[in-house]
């Protein structure tokens, strides 16, 4: 870990480096640079980070790492790493019509993928950026040297799952674009980096023009490293965005989470399950900025927490003046394994328009003893019993059914190596 | 089987059962029934090893050996069985996994080999259709989202695929509609035999129609204050506990 005097000076170093990659980006580095030079890096006394150690996520280089391999892999989808490339094993042998996954680098000036880049690229951060709390995402425009775009065409519904397998730490870029009416489900798995112990920021901006359907879902397996996170979309009219979280702990984890529902009756779903066990500390941020009439979010997250780890959740609803008969709903239970673990959770409703719907709740409880008995009752014993209730709440809280058995697997062997 | 003696038990500070006794062997059916409050609940609890009822005088012991000092685990492996009036969910427990766990605990109690998954499974689908729960009900958490009268299926279920050898059933006829209730009382019946035995808790005659008790006894505050056999039901169905309770007062 760098003190941060070190760490501006080699960011500078790395970034004049930057200047001959990708051209075209360099205004938008540039003017990240300058944000990020007035609104300063995160810190610790900021409202925002202040369960974080902001220290963690800086580091000044793009690290490869070796990535253990044991991702998700699956015959009927469409299997892609980082590099862009789709691997051997993927259902077809070229992606389907309509879809287009190329990386930055790739991109010749005069081809339409260009004109979509340069139209979103950067566009949801910029908004965001003039407050300190989203600094990492300047941080990450200002020392990027790639990316890639994944792109869906007008009225197009790319059938197989499209399979992202995220192999190499430092700074990463995703960004999707869904035309109108196209739909899209995207796997992201981060790598598991425990051999490197090297930083990961990753920064997915989505694009959802009307009537557009974006099924996510990503899987960070277990990490000693430290990584940040930060997904922001902006939905347009009808555009629906399911987002499913499923975290393991890292030494560090960070995610922070802005939607922007804009267009009339646009939608959001958002489950999260998030573990964390010995010390490691997992922190989740998410606003949801209501704008458009009609608009409907429902988040439901879910944490377990064990052996001194600690999960910060912080949900947040802002509800935009126009944005009547918003429908806002944020869930969040929390389940606590043992007194040595720690779990905050802070919901923050703020509420400008009148003729709203809007709950949410928060609960942080251990096992119920009530549950203890039940189990015992019937024969199990009491430390069978605890451990089978916290496999159950886990697994209860891992959905996508297409991934259901891989998830189950990652989890409880966390889990489970963890209580043994 | 079960021999209660002057039991005193207090529960939170409170001393809610005040001197009970009571006899159960096997080939046995009794019910139990009094007011709300009276401590029925309390007598189940305390006889499935429930922690936080402390018996502060007299004994229960099951098969000539005393079991206050034994935890629920132990004494459902010897053969106790509590359907509860109000079964709990757990989330993401599937009710298989659930009842392989508690049945694989009792068959190595017994020093028995584990029933084969196989076996298991198949004994599962025909107890579950003879309840009337669909096998989807298998996979599901357990009572995870199970509606009142389905919870109390499930109980039966459970009863069945245990096998107990005594089985408390705390108002299991509460709450079910009227086909539920003949296909719970066929359940219990089915279960019974000659070497177990059940303990029927109840506030409805309507029960005892289909599962003929040899013994009533009527439980007012804490104590158990007149034993009768079926006829007794009859008589509290008519005339209620206020005159039974008057003279025990
Ligand atoms: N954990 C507890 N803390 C405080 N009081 C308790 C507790 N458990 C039971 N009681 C009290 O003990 C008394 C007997 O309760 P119990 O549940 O045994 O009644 P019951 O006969 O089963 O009633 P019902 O017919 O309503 O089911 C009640 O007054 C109840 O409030
Ligand atoms: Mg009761």
């Amino acid at each position: 870990m760098l003190d941060r005097y070190q760490f501006i000076k080699q960011c500078e170093a790395q970034y004049q480096e930057l200047s001959s990659r990708l051209p075209w980006m360099d205004s938008i580095r540039s003017e990240s640079r300058s944000r990020l030079h007035a609104v300063g890096l995160p810190a610790k006394n900021h409202e925002y980070w202040k369960y974080s150690a902001p220290e963690q996520y800086l580091f000044s280089e793009n690290m490869p790492t070796n990535s253990r391999g044991k991702h998700w892999r699956c015959e009927d989808a469409l299997n892609i790493d980082m590099q862009g490339q789709l691997s051997g094993d993927s259902v077809c042998g070229a992606l389907p019509d309509g879809l287009t996954v190329e990386r930055f680098s790739d991109i010749d000036r005069d081809s339409s993928s260009r004109g979509i880049l340069e139209q979103h690229f950067n566009s949801n951060l910029k908004n965001l950026s003039a407050q300190n709390r989203y600094s990492m995402g300047d941080l990450n425009t200002s020392m990027l040297n790639d990316g890639v775009l994944i792109h869906v065409g007008k009225g197009v519904t790319v059938a197989p799952l499209l399979n992202m397998q995220l192999d190499s730490s430092g700074y990463q870029r995703l960004l999707v674009v869904l035309e109108a009416g196209s739909s899209l489900t995207l796997l992201e798995q981060l790598p598991i980096d425990e051999v490197t112990g090297s930083g990961l920021s990753h920064l997915v901006e989505s694009s959802l023009a009307p009537g557009a359907n974006l099924q996510h879902s990503r899987i960070q397996p277990a990490s000693t490293a430290s990584d940040y996170a930060l997904t922001s979309a902006h939905l347009g009219a009808s555009a629906y965005y399911n987002l499913n979280l499923y975290t393991l702990g890292a030494t560090n984890r960070r995610h922070d989470i802005n939607f922007k529902l804009v267009g009339d009756d646009s939608k959001v779903d958002l489950n999260a399950a998030l573990y964390a066990d010995n010390s490691q500390t997992s922190e989740t941020l998410v606003n949801m900025e209501h704008l458009g009439k009609r608009t409907v979010s429902q988040q439901i997250i879910r944490g377990i927490a064990t052996s001194r780890a600690r999960i910060s959740i912080n949900g947040r609803i802002h509800i935009h003046p126009h944005a009547q008969q918003t429908d806002a709903s944020l869930s969040n239970k929390n389940l606590l394994l043992d007194n040595t673990a720690r779990i905050n959770t802070k919901p923050e409703l703020e509420i400008y328009a009148d003729q709203v719907k809007c709950a949410h709740g928060a609960t942080v409880g251990q096992i119920s003893e009530e549950e203890i008995f039940y189990l015992r009752s019937r024969g199990i014993d009491s430390e069978t019993a605890r451990f089978m209730i916290a496999q159950g709440f886990i697994r209860s809280c891992l959905i996508d059914a297409e991934f259901k058995d891989y998830l189950e697997r990652l989890f409880m062997e966390a889990f489970i190596s963890w209580e043994q | 089987m079960l021999k209660v003696e002057n039991l005193h038990v207090e529960v939170a500070g409170k001393i809610i059962l005040k001197g009970l006794d009571l006899t159960i062997s096997a080939g046995e059916v009794h019910a139990i029934m009094g007011p709300n409050g009276s401590g029925k609940s309390t007598l189940s609890n305390v006889l499935a090893g429930k922690p936080g009822y402390t018996i502060i005088k007299g004994s229960i012991s099951f098969d000539g050996a005393a079991i206050d000092e034994l935890s629920p685990e132990q004494r459902a492996r010897m053969g106790i069985f509590l359907a509860f009036q109000y079964p709990v969910e757990i989330p993401g427990v599937s009710n298989m996994e659930f009842l392989k766990a508690a049945s694989d605990s009792i068959y190595k109690h017994r020093a028995l080999e584990p029933e084969s998954s196989m076996d298991f499974i198949k004994r599962a689908r025909q107890l579950s259709a003879l309840v009337d729960l669909d096998q989807g009900f298998l996979k599901r958490g357990v009572n995870e989202g199970f509606s009142g009268g389905e919870k109390k299926r499930n109980e039966i279920l459970q009863l069945l695929m245990l096998q107990p050898r005594l089985a408390i059933l705390d108002e299991t006829d509460s709450g079910l509609d009227i086909d539920a209730l003949k296909t719970v009382s066929e359940g219990i019946n089915s279960y019974k035999n000659s070497d177990n035995a059940v303990l029927l808790i109840t506030h409805y005659q309507r029960l005892l129609n289909h599962i003929q008790p040899d013994f009533v006894h009527v439980l007012a505050d804490g104590k158990i204050v007149r034993s009768g056999d079926h006829n007794l039901a009859t008589e509290l169905e008519a005339k209620g506990y206020a005159w039974l309770t008057d003279t025990a007062a």
